[in-house]
């Protein structure tokens, strides 16, 4: 892209990057912090880093974190897909009511829905714990799911589809090559944002984590009731590089499932491009 | 004697050795922790509640209201024989399970910035314009609306309605000076003079003045808003033997200085002092003498009526 | 018919999972916030008054609610700019380095939200960096200071960085179908940039821009952690009075109306812009 054109854009985008990134840098520098007061920077150590990976509540929190997040994503997905792809063909009135489902699910306030779910689960003795952690975020990131799917479905031409159908093409196979691949970006989309909002959620775990093992938030909001320590910051550089490897190793293992199917992708591209021009 | 119980506690509020070692001496036995960070008493209750905890660190306030609510189980304290240990003005206080700990709202400040001592809650509220922007209170209703009450001669667990709307007024007129209610970081903006004045806690004053020795700690004159916190049992705990047993452990000097020397808090078995360190033992703010101790009104159950009363007026003063 | 069978048993995953987990503790709200709860046991009594309606008419809710409302529109407005900026950048880019910006967003949201929050703290404070910044560029005496934290600015600062990845995220998936040839083609006609974002860009992004504003909006609206953190507790929310009475005060019945009566009205604003990005469809 030529960047002269879009001086204004490329000029935003890069304070964008910044201000995301600014938080970052200042808990970093926090974590090497020798004094331990985070007021003035006297020195620099490793010692909070040892403290952080060896503390066995913040392991086993991040453990039970990453679990929660893992699975409660791939069930937003679940049904924030199918419910995304039943609605784009549903009558006019159910998804009216189906949207006003979504919408409920983002209008509630946390606090309100979880200390309800909690009441409910306690009265009809659903065990408290990790799988109610795991429903009660998919109850919520679902809804945030949905509305990035819609918002691809919304733009996506229905005839290419019907197209792919009339040349001959199984069900099956214009699902997966045609809607889904359509769909790819905002499905990633939509299961990062799920997986962050569950890897960062205090209130919904709190209220249904029952005596099981809280994840790490709620690990760091014990660890800093009094005071913010540099290995709060130590956890959280820890905790940020872990979730990118792991993130990066899913990625590989994906892809590396899928490039037996990077031929025909290619393919697939030139003949959607043929029926668009056809 | 054998089974599991469930032990609800803050964070790291307990010795390192303490739940292994009553492991150990009691085989068969294994204790539970289940750590909650929140500490208001409607959640406590709840937790009273939940049937899921045999034993809760729960304050003066929060026992109170579950004792009200029948959810508590009052102990046989006849199977606690180290009860006896506890200085007898907090076993009164604390009626029902073992006290462990207490906390005291006071003044933390940096005289050279202030230009001059300060003795009372009267002089804060005095100096409040002079220092507008540098002074920081808790951003808890207890201990904020507390120390106002104490201020305006008050008892701190008053639910009278005049003294509530004199209480409210003076914060409402305090408020456009301060920095900020804060419950984490209270007084570290003393450390570094961006804070002139701190209503803070007796511990938190005490670590701060290990990094900077320039803070001061204040008695106020009108007496001290505290917290008493200890542990109590569920009524639905099916193990009570054990949680008493438990609790007569950790009274035990040995596995209470434990708990003391970890935590760093004010402590309520003095025959424990031997063993605790001399940097809590001997500090005159965690450890003050009789006079002051006299004047320390600890936290009571407000009642129903009481709790509205107070959610509200707090409600009011962060709006304002 | 047996295609229509299995569309609607698309239906099903939203169906069990939104009845059993969202509607059935939604009803639970609504008859709560009919009730009368005893504050001592913590049991709510089912009854049928309203008086935790009428408590909704004090002064001191609506300023809170007045005050929330200008703040949640003015972050997402903060950040429809902010990231329709950068989602049309990243839009513009190779699929290599669309995923390594995508990256760049969300990572930093990989640290816990309690550290960086606070770290916010860090950075807006007086003696800070952005304060010391001011000072040596000679903005600033030597003895005055920006004052940035604890006011309604860091707090929407706090809003702005913490949701700016939802805003960001949905106008990205709307803009990347988008063929490059299109954009081609306009320079070629002859469009000045702006002409060109406005006639093309914007409206090509209205979907995700539509559910971007609601993803950030509605959560900002109930926002409450982050007032206490940035706002030194000295301003209060919406979202803070009802957990208030869902944490600290255990009022159920009251918490519930003040949540009732929000879904509602965010509920008639959210159908209002239904309708508009379905518009945006039929365009």
């Amino acid at each position: 892209m030529n960047l002269r054109r879009h001086p204004v854009s490329a000029g935003l985008s890069a304070l964008v990057i910044a201000f995301l990134w600014l938080p970052l840098v200042v808990v970093i520098i926090g974590s090497f912090d020798a004094n331990g007061l985070l007021t003035t920077f006297t020195g620099a150590t490793g010692h909070w880093y040892d403290q952080a990976v060896h503390d066995p509540n913040v392991r086993a929190g991040f453990e039970t974190t990453l679990i929660i997040a893992v699975c409660s994503m791939l069930l937003s997905l679940c049904v924030a897909l199918s419910g995304a792809l039943w609605w784009r063909r549903a009558p006019r009135r159910a998804r009216a009511i189906y949207d006003a489902l979504v919408y409920a699910r983002i209008v509630v306030p946390e606090v309100v829905f979880a200390t309800a779910l909690f009441f409910l689960f306690l009265k009809v003795h659903f065990a408290l714990g990790i799988p109610a952690i795991i429903v009660g975020h998919a109850v919520l990131n679902s809804a945030y799911s949905t509305l990035i799917i819609q918002a691809r479905l919304l733009g996506t031409d229905p005839a290419l589809e019907e197209a792919a159908a009339d040349l001959g093409a199984t069900p099956w196979r214009v699902f997966r090559r045609v809607t889904l691949a359509t769909l790819m970006p905002a499905i990633i989309a939509a299961g990062l944002l799920a997986f962050t909002f569950s890897l960062d959620d205090v209130v919904t775990s709190y209220f249904l984590q029952g005596t099981a093992q809280s994840p790490l938030p709620i690990v760091l909001l014990g660890m800093i009731r009094f005071r913010i320590t540099p290995e709060i910051n130590a956890v959280g550089v820890f905790v940020m590089f872990l979730t990118v490897a792991l993130m990066s190793g899913a990625v590989v293992v994906f892809a590396g499932a899928g490039r037996l199917g990077r031929e025909g992708r290619s393919r697939r591209r030139s003949r959607l491009l043929g029926l668009y021009q056809g | 004697m054998t089974g599991t119980i469930v032990l609800d506690n803050y964070p790291d509020w307990i010795g390192p050795k303490e739940i292994p070692a009553f492991e150990h001496l009691h085989s068969g036995v294994t204790v539970k922790q289940v750590t909650n960070a929140t500490s208001s008493s409607a959640q406590v209750v709840l937790n009273f509640k939940s049937g899921q905890y045999d034993l809760l660190l729960s304050d003066t306030s929060d026992v109170g209201q579950a004792l009200a609510a029948g959810v508590l189980q009052p102990v046989d304290f006849s199977r606690i024989p180290n009860i006896s240990k506890v200085e007898k003005h907090f076993r009164e206080a604390y009626s029902h399970g073992i006290p462990t700990d207490y906390g005291k709202v006071g003044i933390g400040y940096r005289p050279d910035i202030v230009g001059e001592e300060i003795t009372s809650w009267h002089d804060v509220w005095r100096l409040a314009p002079k220092l507008s922007g540098q002074i920081v209170f808790i951003d808890l209703e207890r201990d904020t609306m507390g120390s106002t009450l104490k201020y305006l001669g008050y008892s701190s667990n008053t639910t009278s309605p005049t003294a509530l709307n004199k209480c409210k007024e003076a914060l409402i007129q305090i408020k456009p000076h301060l920095k900020a209610f804060l419950n984490t970081n209270v007084g570290q903006g003393l450390v570094d003079g961006s804070t002139a004045i701190a209503m803070d806690w007796d511990y938190d004053v005490a670590v701060n003045q290990r990094s900077n020795p320039k803070i001061e700690w204040v008695a106020p004159e009108e007496g001290m808003h505290a917290y008493l916190e200890g542990f109590s049992a569920a009524k639905s705990t099916k193990h009570l033997d054990l949680v008493e047993e438990f609790m007569n452990f950790m009274l035990e000097p040995k596995e209470y200085a434990d708990f003391v020397n970890s935590t760093g808090t004010a402590y309520v078995v003095p025959s424990a002092s031997p063993l605790i360190k001399r940097s809590i033992s001997h500090n005159s703010i965690l450890e003050p003498d009789e006079a002051v101790l006299r004047k320390v009104e600890f936290d009571r159950y407000l009642g129903a009526k009481g709790v509205v009363l107070w959610a509200n007026v707090w409600q009011e003063v962060k709006a304002a | 018919m047996i295609r229509r069978i299995a569309h609607h048993g698309l239906a099903l995953p939203t169906v069990l999972v939104t009845a059993v987990c969202f509607l059935a503790p939604l009803a639970l709200i609504f008859v709560y916030s009919f009730g009368t709860d005893n504050l001592v046991t913590l049991n709510v009594d089912f009854g049928w008054t309203t008086s935790n309606y009428t408590a909704f008419a004090q002064t001191l809710y609506l300023d809170t609610l007045l005050r929330s409302v200008v703040l949640s529109l003015g972050t997402t407005a903060a950040c429809g700019v902010l990231g329709l900026a950068l989602a049309y950048f990243i839009s513009r880019q190779g699929p290599r380095v669309q995923r390594l910006l995508l990256a760049a967003v969300i990572i930093p949201f990989w640290t816990s939200f309690i550290v960086r929050t606070y770290s916010w703290v860090d950075i807006l404070q007086n003696d800070g960096p952005l304060d010391n910044l001011a000072h040596t560029l000679g903005l600033l005496g030597p003895r005055s200071h920006l004052d940035l934290l604890y006011t309604p600015f860091s707090i929407g600062l706090g809003i702005v960085y913490s949701y700016l990845p939802l805003m960001i995220l949905p106008i990205y998936v709307s803009l990347e179908r988008i063929d490059p040839a299109i954009y081609n083609a306009g320079a070629d006609l002859g469009a000045t940039p702006w002409r060109q974002f406005r006639r093309l860009v914007l409206p090509l992004a209205r979907p995700g821009l539509i559910a971007g504003s609601i993803i950030v909006g509605v959560p900002a609206m109930g926002e409450y952690v982050i007032p206490e953190i940035l706002g030194g507790g000295k301003t209060l929310m919406v979202g803070n009075i009802i957990a208030n009475q869902f944490q600290e005060t255990g009022n159920y019945p009251l918490g519930s109306a003040l949540a009732v009566v929000l879904i509602v009205a965010l509920m008639i604003v959210l159908f209002f812009m239904r309708r508009f990005q379905m518009s945006a469809e039929v365009t």
